[in-house]
């Protein structure tokens, strides 16, 4: 059933609300035609067009999360085909496709579309740490940093009597992971 | 003089990219001549990084279980969908003489017309579907350059100029689909967008295989 600009809204409310379950409706209403366009269009391989639609998706969420798309002025569908497309363009890194100006303007405002990132060895050690991390740190710094929920929202997803009481956990988890974090820095001689 | 938690403060609306103005300038000064804050900055900065690494890596796994539940819903769907093709394939070789499927293969001289002046649309432009396009899976996707400021209607027509399906899309959608009806004879079709003001127009070949050599 075709979704209605209201659904779409209601999708973008619903992912800034932290429901999964609406990232999840996203992905899977949208994956075989996005897939689907980039193969027909593009000549992309299945593989290479599924993970640019997963990054395609990682980047909506995240514009989504942190407030930078609250409103939509077109479908939430064309909004993820318009950051997919950069995302592919960026990828492939080519000029085989001709790209209009307003394209390539796009692209050099926002080129990190889609580069792999690469892990300095602190940054690396950063993220070892994260992966061992245990609660409530895994999930405050998460919550706080990445999901981008307010301290007031944390305090009750979490159950703190306040968001000062949150704000005070998250500090000592962060001087914590800081202090494991230079010591492994030391042992690597990073 | 700021304490502890308000350089805390600060630092973590560096990070999310809240700063306000006059906080950009304090966090500035701070960096210059706090050794101990700059410090923390670089492991924020870093801290940042991984999260995002981490962070993404979790949404990926998520991905992947989703990824499993749809391959265990659509292995079904191929094997159906493969039969289907297969059953139009040979009725399409039996069910037409060459002749007719010359007749549904011809183009319309006023149409082809229509498509060499208009240069795919001006106000309203498609870039998607290519022109001659070999549709090979009942499935159109749309990409518009400039979409319609009204709401938009498709329309595909078959050599006979004969409506044989019609789709409305909100205004201003930059991509869309349309799934076409299954029992489409092979052909040349059209597709005209229109958004009430302008309207711009392409074709399209459904059973391109069958296509008569002459």
């Amino acid at each position: 059933m075709t979704k209605t600009r209201n659904d779409h809204q209601q999708w973008v409310a619903d992912i800034r609300a932290g429901k999964r379950t609406a990232l999840q409706e996203v992905y899977k209403a949208y994956r075989g035609e996005f897939v689907g366009w980039l193969q027909h269009h593009y000549s992309c391989q299945e593989d290479d067009a599924l993970d640019v639609f997963q990054e395609s998706v990682i980047i909506m969420y995240k514009h989504i999360r942190s407030g930078k798309l609250e409103s939509l002025s077109s479908s939430l569908k064309t909004y993820l085909f318009g950051i997919g497309k950069r995302v592919y363009f960026n990828k492939r890194k080519t000029t085989k496709h001709t790209l209009d100006v307003a394209d390539q303007v796009r692209l050099e405002a926002e080129d990190h579309y889609g580069k792999k990132r690469e892990l300095n060895d602190r940054q690396q050690v950063i993220v070892d740490l994260l992966k061992k991390l245990r609660e409530p740190c895994k999930s405050i710094l998460e919550l706080f940093y990445y999901q981008q929920y307010g301290l007031e929202a944390i305090a009750q997803s979490l159950g703190y009597n306040s968001k000062d009481v949150a704000k005070a956990q998250k500090v000592r988890c962060m001087k914590r992971l800081r202090s494991v974090a230079t010591k492994n820095y030391k042992k690597g001689d990073i | 003089m700021l304490n502890d938690i308000q350089k805390s403060d600060l630092l973590d609306k560096y990070l999310l990219d809240t700063l306000s103005t006059s906080e950009q300038q304090q966090f500035d000064e701070l960096l210059k001549r706090d050794t101990a804050f700059a410090e923390d900055v670089s492991f924020h900065k870093d801290f940042m990084v991984g999260m995002d690494a981490v962070g993404d890596e979790q949404l990926k796994g998520l991905f992947q279980t989703i990824e499993q539940e749809l391959a265990a819903q659509n292995a079904k769907t191929v094997l159906i969908d493969k039969a289907k093709q297969l059953a139009t394939d040979i009725q399409g070789k039996v069910n037409y003489t060459a002749d007719q499927l010359i007749a549904l293969f011809r183009p319309v001289p006023s149409y082809e017309m229509i498509m060499n002046y208009t240069n795919r649309g001006e106000d309203l432009e498609v870039i998607t579907p290519a022109k001659n396009y070999d549709c090979k899976d009942q499935v159109l996707h749309f990409e518009m350059k400039a979409p319609g400021s009204n709401e938009m209607t498709i329309l595909i027509e078959n050599n006979a100029q004969e409506k044989v399906q019609e789709v409305k899309v909100a205004e201003q959608e930059m991509f869309f689909t349309i799934k076409l009806s299954d029992d489409l004879k092979p052909g040349i079709y059209y597709w005209k967008v229109s958004d009430g003001k302008n309207m711009v127009m392409g074709d399209f070949y459904l059973g391109k295989n069958l296509l008569p050599k002459v």
